[in-house]
């Protein structure tokens, strides 16, 4: 449940604001209008349902971008986003940022759309909301926003590679890779359309080509663990084994909580006629690839259902399993933020940070449980295990004082 | 001069579309024949995957029948009811299907899936396995004349699981036919929720829950005694693996030609299984090892059908294996003592990425010389037609043509627009020497898909039968070998294919312009090989194994 304060921040600044959320999101500040203060309209207006929420989610997805009306001809010629003018910019545009500080991809579609009948082709509204779409896997909607957004800033083809990236996820190979060509053209140093290019040359069978192009994202990121798990790959299918063996182990360097690289490691030892070494990597590739199938579930269920604390709390559980530290970081960040007054999550959080060995991210949870558990013996409990761990001697003392302190009866 | 540019109006959009080559003749060949799976809403798993289909001659008028494995609803399972009983149609040669006599009723199970076909006590006819979410049942053929249930004589009444695929073969190489079941999951409605009431969702929607989450059951071995009972040896064979997967599909095969027959078990959402049969009495899973547990990317898919043969001519069986929606199907290819998945390359893995396949077969359909694939689609989820999904309940089905070098196009198999297709069985039901396909509805309908390719001199084919000595006559597991000019082609037979379904036990061979075979050389079980030489095609031969093979 949400702190009235929170939903008083949220009335927002305008009638239009607040009528929008009534009238398309059916959302808690239904009664925010102007003839009563929010303040007053907080205190009165019940939150929202699980129901109301649900349906609202429901309507949003419902939604077809196709159905989105058209702006007159040339209305956005020369669209330059450094240059949009004040009156053209949808008041709805706040409620997508807001959807989008909460995670919550359903509500900022919906957002989009009432932009998007607001300001007919609004191209930065079509953009985000391909985006969105992207996200969800709903790659045909993506595709639909991002081939309007380039039909109305044609100029803006550098800009548009989730349009290739939506073709590619539909299958549509041949189709994709013309557009990452297009992309390329237009943007040399995309390095992410230059790995898409490479992955739809590869679906249609020119693996020498899909290996220049990977070699050419390598040069310009030399970290890009997948980059090079896909160029591990392509190598095995030019029977180049023991090249794809060191661009295997160079992946799984980078990114050892992730099973694929274990898996094309597995197969370029097989390959090399090495069995021992092909049967360690497969183990490890199989142990991470039963993490990997939850993950996947978690996060495709949380995208939809982000205010889902138990599946987001099982995720973040995964991804410490496999020693994933930067995703965990981001998982728990977005837990705290959605239930700011919760003691016994962070002291969850802790106890991951710390199992991870991850000081830095467990000090600065640590500040914040003293802030939010000032009272709570639990709080002040599990804070002095974590100074006594981190050899934070003065920390220790208070914070075990403290917890004895409020643990009397 | 006014129709000259209407003429040209194909060739400006790319030349004339071709009419597909099988043409869907249910309603004339099984009139009013129709499956049953459950509610429309598909509320629960149990009510998608659909029943099973076998085709085979049962009463030895050298024509091939059908049998049609049907299912339940949930209400009638809750009330104790059974479901509706599998059923055999005779084929009056033209391929146009009558109900059987009542001598070859069967009664009704709990909810049936799918079946297995084998000659299990060598008395020259063909037998049945049927597999519900209940008993895995065992049906005798009475010398042709009809059917007779036989499961507690065979030592299969005791147990109760979601059974789907089933594969009879000759696994020990005692002569005797052996049973693998594959099974699913444990399903109660007590215990897992109905689709609404259970936050099961995809994309947004509700929709019934599993497999994720349900818990996967192991699969069954079974050694066949030889008269018609089984005993199993499961753990004793080490055909348990430490995980057990969701079990859809089967595949019998000699992956590695050592002799001896393979398993290959297409998973639910979990690993693939390749059991490697060690010669011995044991299996050993090697999915992982040999490159057909993942896709190519290391993930694993929602397996359902398999299709094996060797397309690429090197003597060893590729597998292609259909999936869900969102994945492509996965085309195993044969390389050094395992396999690689190239379905990209081979043009079958994009236009499969918004279908989701059941039932597929590999043959040479257009009888050209290569080998084609068959897909029937269709989606679990009635769920598929709301917004965003990038797919839909009802799809086509699919044939992808081959161009000689294996590479595929793929094409609607049929004029009928997308439907909402499940098991699928292949073989030559009118007699004209090409391959006809049947499929299921998950309910509704059953369609009878004709091959209508123009028979001529470019559309040489054969068909072979074997007569084994010993028990298995059918000679499930021998290898065929073809020869004809410069080209070499293989065949396994077999009767595991498409999805819970059983095909006809016999070799079949496209040869475009080749007129005759150099030479058929055909390797037994008994290990035994036989060579015939010059042998004319556009025909069924009968092979019986001699004494004295070479």
């Amino acid at each position: 449940m949400k702190a009235a304060g929170e939903r008083r921040a949220r009335c927002g600044p305008s009638i239009g604001h607040a009528a929008l959320r009534r009238v398309a999101l059916a959302l808690l500040v239904a009664g925010c209008a102007a003839a009563f203060p929010c303040a007053f309209a907080a205190q009165i207006q019940p939150p929202p349902t699980a129901a109301q929420r649900s349906a609202a989610k429901a309507a949003a997805l419902a939604r077809d971008p196709r159905l989105l009306p058209s702006a007159a001809k040339d209305r956005w010629q020369g669209f330059d986003p450094d240059k949009i003018a004040a009156g053209d910019m949808p008041a709805a545009l706040g409620d997508v940022r807001e959807a989008l500080a909460d995670g919550d991809l359903p509500l900022a579609i919906a957002a989009l759309h009432a932009a998007l009948e607001a300001q007919p082709d609004f191209p930065p509204a079509l953009h985000q909301l391909g985006v969105l779409y992207f996200r969800l896997q709903r790659y045909g909607d993506a595709l639909v926003c991002f081939q309007r957004f380039l039909g109305v800033a044609p100029d803006r083809v550098a800009e548009t590679r989730g349009l290739a990236h939506a073709l590619y996820s539909l299958g549509r190979y041949a189709e994709a890779r013309a557009h990452y060509e297009r992309v390329v053209a237009a943007a040399p140093g995309d390095a992410e359309a230059r790995r898409g290019l490479a992955l739809a040359r590869y679906r249609g069978g020119d693996a020498e080509g899909a290996l220049a192009d990977l070699n050419a994202v390598l040069e310009s990121e030399p970290d890009h663990a997948d980059a090079w798990t896909w160029k591990a790959q392509v190598l095995l299918d030019l029977d180049r084994p023991e090249e794809a063996r060191v661009a295997a182990e160079r992946a799984r360097d980078l990114a050892p909580w992730t099973s694929r690289p274990w898996f094309v490691l597995s197969t370029a030892c097989t390959d090399l006629g090495q069995p021992k070494a092909a049967q360690a990597a497969s183990e490890r590739f199989q142990r991470l690839a039963e993490v990997d199938q939850e993950i996947r579930r978690l996060e495709a269920r949380l995208e939809y259902e982000p205010g889902d604390l138990a599946a987001r709390r099982t995720l973040v559980e995964s991804l410490a399993s496999v020693g994933d530290r930067r995703s965990v970081r981001t998982q728990l960040a977005r837990m705290l933020q959605q239930r700011p007054g919760d003691v016994a999550l962070r002291i969850f959080a802790l106890d991951v940070l710390d199992g991870l060995g991850d000081v830095e991210a467990g000090g600065l949870t640590a500040r914040d449980l003293e802030r939010v558990g000032a009272e709570s013996a639990a709080a002040w409990k599990r804070l002095e295990a974590w100074y006594a761990k981190v050899r934070d001697r003065t920390k220790q003392i208070e914070a075990g004082e403290r917890w004895r302190r409020l643990s009397r009866p | 001069m006014v129709i000259a540019p209407l003429l040209l109006l194909p060739v400006l959009l790319g030349g004339p579309v071709p009419a597909p080559l099988f043409t869907e003749v249910g309603a004339r060949a099984l009139p009013g024949v129709t499956t049953l799976c459950g509610s429309q809403e598909k509320d629960w798993i149990v009510e998608v995957n659909g029943g099973g289909l076998a085709l085979g001659d049962f009463d030895a008028d050298g024509d091939l029948d059908l049998v049609i494995v049907d299912g339940s609803t949930v209400e009638r399972v809750e009330k104790d009811q059974p479901g509706n009983p599998p059923r055999l149609f005779l084929n009056d040669g033209r391929g146009i299907f009558a109900a059987a006599p009542k001598e070859w009723a069967i009664a009704p199970g709990r909810w049936g899936m799918g079946c297995a076909t084998g000659d299990l006590e060598g008395d020259g006819d063909l037998d049945l396995v049927v597999t519900e979410w209940g008993r895995t049942r065992v049906i005798r053929n009475e010398e042709h004349a009809g059917f007779r249930e036989t499961t507690a004589e065979a030592g299969l009444a005791s147990l109760t699981e979601w059974g789907t695929s089933a594969a009879l073969f000759d696994y020990d190489k005692d002569g005797r036919l052996d049973l693998a079941v594959v099974n699913y999951l444990a399903f109660d409605t007590r215990t897992i929720g109905k689709r609404g009431a259970a936050a099961c969702r995809w994309k947004g929607h509700d929709v019934m829950c599993g497999p994720e989450g349900l818990t996967p059951q192991h699969d069954r071995l079974y050694r066949g005694l030889g008269d018609g009972r089984f005993a199993e040896t499961t753990a004793k064979a080490g055909f348990m693996p430490s995980a057990a997967g969701f079990g859809l599909g089967a595949m019998t095969l000699d992956y590695d030609r050592d002799g001896d027959t393979d398993l290959y078990v297409a998973n639910d959402s979990t690993p693939n299984f390749l059991w490697e049969n060690q010669g011995d009495g044991t299996f050993r899973e090697v999915g992982m090892a040999r490159g057909v547990s993942h896709d190519a990317n290391g993930k694993e898919q929602a397996s359902m059908g398999i299709a094996a043969a060797d397309v690429n001519g090197d003597g060893r069986d590729e597998l292609f294996v259909t999936n869900f929606s969102g994945e492509s199907n996965a085309f195993y290819v044969s390389k050094g003592a395992g396999y690689r998945e190239r379905s990209s390359p081979a043009g079958l893995a994009g236009p499969s990425i918004q279908l989701l396949g059941w039932g597929t077969h590999m043959a040479d359909f257009d009888l050209d010389g290569d080998l084609d694939v068959t897909v029937m689609n269709g989606h679990v989820y009635p769920q598929a037609d709301l917004p965003g999904t990038d797919t839909s309940y009802a799809q086509v089905p699919q044939l992808y043509r081959n161009d000689g070098t294996a590479k595929f196009r793929d094409e609607p198999l049929a004029a009928t627009g997308p439907l909402v297709l499940r098991a699928s069985a292949a073989g030559d039901l009118d007699g004209d020497g090409d391959l006809d396909v049947v499929a299921l509805s998950v309910e509704g309908p059953v369609r009878v898909f004709r091959n209508d390719v123009v028979h001529g001199a470019g559309t040489h084919w054969l068909r072979v039968r074997l007569v084994a000595r010993g028990a298995n006559r059918d000679a499930i597991g021998a290898q065929l070998t073809v020869v004809a000019g410069s080209a070499t082609r293989r065949c396994e037979i077999r009767t595991t294919g498409g999805f819970q379904s059983a095909v006809p036990a016999e070799a079949h061979f496209g040869f475009g312009a080749d007129a005759k075979a150099d030479t058929l050389t055909v390797r037994w079980p008994s290990g035994r090989e036989q060579i015939l030489k010059d042998v004319a095609l556009d025909r069924v031969l009968v092979v019986q194994e001699a004494e004295e093979a070479r």
